[in-house]
């Protein structure tokens, strides 16, 4: 827990989101890279924050990270109001990449066979369990054959399930109603459940 | 996945159907999916089952449980460890086995016990609330029901020894363990531990909710720990204390959860099924409050137990850990708990920084440090023996009584330290040599020492509480005017950062001064062990090579801040600083062979606080000692005569530090490498300064490669550095830049990617790139080093500024004149949060940003800055440095342009005349200097005057030499320009052609001066009468124009007639 984290909103960036949002959405080369890079960190920032809270777990707040993430930066002049539905979108989907790659690291370290001796008591109260990791590649995997094939679907297991935001917010960024929203939800849910039942 | 990309889109299809119709239609549907085949068959009828059912339900029969906001923070923090390249990741498919989520729901019973709901899903299981569905009691219970693949004959057996052990535990503090035992579930074996249901908050939240004062936090914590000692009697440790294992209730009694699994102390047979069980568990995601034997995997006893107690106090006492690991991973941490000293929690609470932090802060300072700092020592027997000790120490404190524990003693640091920097016995070796040499020592003048040691740290002490009342004020009044404006929340957060700045300064000067007690100590000690001394002398003197690593602690403290520390505040540090050197200065009985390497430091340190008049004074009185007491050829003396030549160089003494650097280059001609690199290195850098570029490159590049071979890498890097910043100087830049990138490598391997000394490397790049004219890779470096400032830096912190200071000067260079105008702003605002007021640095920002106001046209602003600019440097390097002169000249031009033309001009030409009559040092200075009169004689209009400084201009390159055809463009530019005033078309037309094939030569960026050009070509050609050629440069002109983004005025003038004449 450096200094700098504290002040790392001082720091010159090279170009704000907003630029980097406008880059990606004109294709040019590297700037989805970019993107979510520059998104990952600030997520990150966001999240250590709130993870330095550990051991009050119950105080986690009801705001998705991504949401907060969101008011620091438009705060910051970072990112414009304007870019508000890109944002989440991309950053639902830097969410669900690193909660996949949370739980394929741990599996395969535990396949591995490099797993630390640890009280069973302390595994009893971190919130993150072996078989949900294993679910949860299974999902990513079953969601990337959806994806080929409805991606707004994929965009609201995303959202959802991922980036944990409201029902409104993923209304708000695909620019759907919530009638909509709450439908896709379903469907996308059944045909999860389809594929993963094959 | 069997399903085709096909298949699944049909289904889609399907759904849609399906949820649009009715019964009948749903049975047509189902026959269609029918005739797919049964795979298609299955994945239709899973999907419309959870089509169907209630909504909660299906979201359990579709996707894994929900992924907790603690899990997604934990994975983002985690992903910073595994990879930085988040998009990579995305496309990287990896496949693994499915697994099986156990659910468990409301009703279900497991064992005697009824679930009730859901209380927390852990890592390897769930945790419910439960009660017994016997009748028995009504009793409500907190069932953890752990995951367990293979549970066999022998983790059941011990299942229910530990039960019998533990429900043994009976203590108010302690939730009880009321039963363990297996179930069998879905024919899944299912252990389950019942234990007392807690209905409260974890401590820390309790502590932190109520804001409770220290006293209230040590009496609520000494409960804690007497419980845990009660366990302890029981020969129980509980091997996982944390805040979310101490729960405080509403009645405001702690309770310790979760001494249900701990290792048994007297059961050897533990540990084979502890492995059985553990195993299975995969691995823990938080250490924090793991003891470093536990990190090791060791032997656990009771200390490991007092060591998490201690975390955890020091956690309630100041908010925050007692490491500062130096990145996010799990290793770091690791590293952090074996190696690093916690910060004083006094301290800690300081760089929290608020008003009531401070007053904490006062509290615990003294024997509340002392005893949490016990209970956190690395080694297992150095901690209180036993909790109970542990909660005697602290009742003692809460009763005002004197405490067991000892502030940790001088070997003890010592030792520390000597271990964190792994040079072995060396320091210890130095020293007693250092004392064998010099004076005998007494007994006596031991205890004389270790008094005036005391009495200083006093001193310091009192001061430093005086710093921390004053900032405390300064926070509270500025709090009390906190209003919703941005601009005010910004000011409150500099203040912020200040006080923090200062409170650590004050651990600092603490540190510095505990440093000078130990040497003095050392000292005295070494006395004592003389004879020791005297056998070992052999062997010690090899190690004599070492000797600055003692030194270099005092320094590190100072001068080179290990990353992660925070900066000093400029007062304090000079404070400090000179307090210091008074107390080395006036102890008599400080052997001369300790107090020159100290007093030899502390004048680097002043000359690297800028104070560099103070440094030479000193560092000359010190070399002087140093050659009548130890001889000329002692290795500290040749040190002390470096310093001083150094000290020389940065205040242009060119001539005495030649003479002195000769002398030590005669005196180290047959010396170790590592010795002779140490003159050789300045010598040659200061050669460089004389113009003397053969030597220069000669001297510098034998050190380096001397280096590469003979010396610690520390030295190497230095003496790289120096070699490239000569081959700079000479125009040999890409050679300075390959240089520059071995000692990248060097760095690396010896410091890793992200250190502090890699950051100024990237800004001697930055300044290597950006007198090569290549402005972008320029600021690519700048903004490199700003970046590993982020990572390791406080966020005001001086080398930040500096290095902000070259990204503005590249900016700057690419025309970005409001970006580099902000850049520079934020810059200097920092540099006079971090600097000493009367540093150069801050003088050469303040000229910077006085011309970028010039060039903004905010005149007033720039002669303000400009003035401010040549105070501080007259201050600093005297009325005659020559960086001092050609601020001189800079303000005299800003003058010019308010309105007080002849003062600006009287400033230039003083500037001008004692710059061309010192020595050799300041042609550099000259040119720019010359141009600023050139610059005012065109603004006149006076080309006489303005072709006699141009052609000076164009003497002065001359005999400094080199290719350097960016500046020969813009002299031949300003003599065409003069020529053209004077109107001497002819010559003035030949003139700016020459100066714009020049210009195009030099860079391929658009400047100024190539504007420039091509409107005076233009305007030659309208005097001459071409209207023809007139108009095509106009165009021509427009458009250098927009991409010019601020031309002065001078050229707005010029573009303006040549428009006009159309």
């Amino acid at each position: 827990m450096s200094e700098a984290d504290n002040g790392a909103t001082r720091h010159v960036r090279s170009e704000s989101v907003t630029e980097v949002i406008a880059a990606a959405g004109s294709n040019v080369p590297g700037a989805v890279n970019r993107l979510f890079d520059l998104l990952y960190r600030d997520l990150y920032r966001v999240a250590r924050n709130r993870v330095r809270q550990d051991g009050r777990e119950m105080d986690l707040s009801a705001t998705s990270l991504v949401h907060e993430a969101y008011e620091r930066l438009v705060q910051l002049n970072e990112l414009k109001v304007s870019d508000r539905q890109q944002f989440f979108t991309y950053a639902a989907t830097v969410m669900r990449s690193v909660v996949v790659d949370l739980a394929r690291s741990r599996l395969a370290e535990r396949r591995g066979g490099g797993a630390q001796a640890v009280p069973l008591d302390t595994v009893l109260s971190n919130m993150v369990a072996t078989p949900l990791d294993e679910s949860v590649v299974r999902l990513n995997d079953a969601l990337s054959h959806l994806e080929a094939v409805e991606p707004r679907l994929a965009r609201v297991v995303e959202m959802r399930y991922f980036a944990g935001m409201t029902q409104e917010e993923t209304a708000e960024t695909l620019g759907l109603t919530v009638r909509t929203v709450t439908r896709d939800w379903t469907k996308a849910k059944s045909l999860l459940a389809a594929i993963l039942s094959t | 996945m069997s399903l085709t990309l096909a298949q699944i889109a049909t289904l889609a299809r399907w759904s849609d159907r399906w949820l649009d119709s009715d019964a009948a239609a749903r049975a047509a549907v189902r026959a269609e999916a029918a005739r797919e085949g049964d795979a298609v068959l299955r994945a239709f009828d899973a999907m419309v089952a959870a089509l169907d059912v209630d909504p909660r339900a299906a979201a359990a029969g579709a996707l894994p449980p929900p992924i907790t906001p603690t899990m997604r923070a934990e994975a983002l923090v985690g992903a910073a460890s595994r990879t930085n390249d988040v998009g990579a990741a995305l496309t990287n498919a990896m496949w693994l086995a499915p697994g099986v989520v156990a659910s468990r729901v409301a009703g279900q019973h497991i064992g005697p016990y009824r679930l009730i709901r859901e209380l927390g899903r852990g890592g390897m299981g769930a945790v419910w609330l439960a009660e017994r569905a016997d009748g028995q009691h009504t009793r409500q219970v907190a069932l953890k029901m752990p995951l367990v693949e293979n549970l066999n004959w022998l983790l059941a057996a011990r299942f229910a020894r530990e039960r019998s052990i533990l429900a043994s535990l009976e203590h108010p503090g302690i939730a009880r363990l009321y039963d363990a035992g297996v179930d069998e579930v879905d024919r899944l074996a299912q252990p389950y531990i019942a234990i007392e249901y807690v209905h409260g908050q974890p401590i820390t939240a309790y502590v932190n909710e109520r804001k409770l004062k220290p006293e209230l936090i040590v009496q609520l914590f000494i409960r804690v720990i007497e419980a845990v000692a009660h366990a302890h009697a029981q020969l129980v440790i509980h091997r996982d204390i944390k805040p979310s294992n101490v729960l405080v209730d509403a009645k405001g009694d702690p309770h310790l959860l979760d001494f249900g699994i701990a290792k048994l102390l007297d059961d050897e047979g533990a540990d084979a099924d502890a492995t059985q069980l553990t195993r299975l568990s995969g691995r823990a995601l938080t250490l924090d409050y793991a003891s470093p034997e536990q990190v090791n995997g060791a032997a656990l006893g009771t200390a490991s137990d007092v060591y998490s107690l201690g975390v955890l106090l020091y956690e309630l006492l100041t908010g925050n850990r007692p490491y500062r690991p130096k990145g996010a991973g799990r290793r770091e941490l690791e590293r952090a708990i074996l190696e690093q000293e916690p910060t004083k929690p006094s301290d800690q609470l300081l760089t929290t920084g608020d008003s009531e932090a401070g007053r904490s802060a006062r509290r615990l300072r003294g024997d509340l440090d002392t005893i949490v700092l016990k209970a956190l020592r690395k080694e297992p027997g150095h901690r209180y023996a036993t909790a109970q000790a542990f909660a005697d120490d602290l009742k003692r404190y809460i009763a005002f009584e004197p405490i067991a524990a000892k502030p940790d003693d001088v070997w003890y640091r010592v030792a520390r330290f000597v271990r964190r920097n792994r040079v072995g016995v060396g320091v210890a070796a130095t020293l007693l040599v250092a004392t064998a040499v010099g004076t005998a020592s007494t007994a006596w003048q031991a205890a004389r020492a270790e008094r005036e040691a005391e009495r200083a740290n006093a001193e310091a002490r009192n001061k430093e509480s005086e710093a921390t009342r004053a900032n405390v004020a300064a926070a509270d009044a500025q709090l009390k005017r906190e209003i919703a404006t941005r601009e005010a929340f910004r000011a409150e957060q500099a203040l912020i950062a200040a006080t923090r700045e200062r409170a650590a300064a004050a651990a600092a000067a603490r540190e510095a001064i505990a440093a000078r007690t130990e040497a003095v100590r050392f000292a005295s000690v070494a006395a004592q062990q003389r004879d020791e001394a005297r056998r070992q002398s052999a062997i010690a003197r090899e190690e004599a090579s070492r000797a600055d690593t003692t030194t270099d602690f005092l320094v590190g403290a100072f001068a080179e801040a290990k990353p992660g520390t925070v900066q000093m505040a400029p007062v304090t540090v000079v404070k400090v600083t000179e307090e210091a050197i008074a107390k080395a200065l006036s102890d008599s009985r400080m052997a001369p062979a300790v107090r020159v390497p100290l007093l030899t430091q502390l004048g680097t340190v002043l000359l690297a606080q800028g104070r560099v008049v103070q440094a030479q004074r000193l560092l000359s009185e010190n070399f002087a000692d140093a050659q009548s007491r130890l001889g000329s050829d002692a290795r500290v003396t040749i040190h002390a005569g470096v310093a001083l030549a150094n000290a020389d160089i940065v205040a242009g003494n060119f001539a005495s530090a030649r003479d002195l650097l000769n002398r030590l280059l005669d005196q180290t001609r047959s010396a170790a490498p590592a010795l002779r690199t140490q003159v050789l290195g300045p010598s040659g850098l200061l050669a460089s300064r004389l113009r003397q570029r053969d030597r220069g490159i000669a001297e510098t590049a034998e050190a380096y490669q001397l280096c590469a071979t003979h010396c610690r890498v520390e030295d190497a890097i230095e003496r790289g550095s120096e070699y490239a910043n000569v081959l700079t100087t000479f125009g040999l830049y890409r050679r300075a830049m390959s240089v520059y990138r071995e000692v990248d490598q060097r760095i690396q391997e010896r410091y890793g990617e992200t250190h502090v000394r890699r950051a100024t490397l990237f800004a001697a790049m930055s300044r290597t790139a950006r007198l090569m004219h290549e402005y972008s890779p320029a600021a690519d470096y700048a903004r490199r080093a700003i970046a590993i400032d982020d990572a390791v830096l406080p966020a005001i912190d001086y080398r930040r500024a500096l290095h902000m200071y070259f990204l503005a000067l590249a900016l700057a260079e690419l025309g970005d004149v409001v970006q580099a105008t902000s850049v520079l702003t934020e810059s200097v605002r920092i540099a006079r949060l971090t600097r000493d007021p009367q540093h150069p640095d801050l003088a050469h920002q303040l000229n910077m940003l006085g011309m970028l106001l010039l060039q903004r046209r905010d005149h007033a602003a720039a002669v303000t800055s400009l003035a401010e600019a040549v105070v501080i440097s007259t201050r600093a390097l005297g009325p005659d440095h020559r960086l001092t002169l050609l601020k001189r000249a800079n303000y005299g031009y800003s003058l010019t342009l308010s309105g007080r033309h002849s003062d600006g001009v009287a400033e230039i030409d003083a500037a001008i005349v004692a710059l061309s009559s010192g020595d050799a040092g300041g042609s550099d200075e000259l040119v720019p200097a010359l141009e600023r009169r050139a610059w005012v004689a065109v603004d006149h209009r006076d080309g006489a005057a303005a072709l006699a400084a141009y052609e000076r201009i164009a003497s002065v390159l001359r005999e400094l030499g080199g290719e350097r055809p960016y500046w020969r463009g813009r002299v031949e530019l300003g003599i065409g320009w003069s020529n053209f005033l004077l109107r001497r078309l002819d010559q003035a037309e030949q003139w700016i052609a020459a100066a714009q094939l020049a210009l195009s030569s030099a860079t391929l960026q658009q400047t100024e001066a190539t504007l420039q050009a091509t409107v005076l070509a233009g305007l030659i050609a309208m005097t001459k009468g071409d209207a023809q050629l007139a108009q095509q440069q106009l165009q021509l002109a427009k458009m250098q124009r927009d991409r010019v983004m601020w031309p002065s005025e001078r050229t707005d003038a010029l573009l303006e007639t040549l428009s006009a004449g159309r």
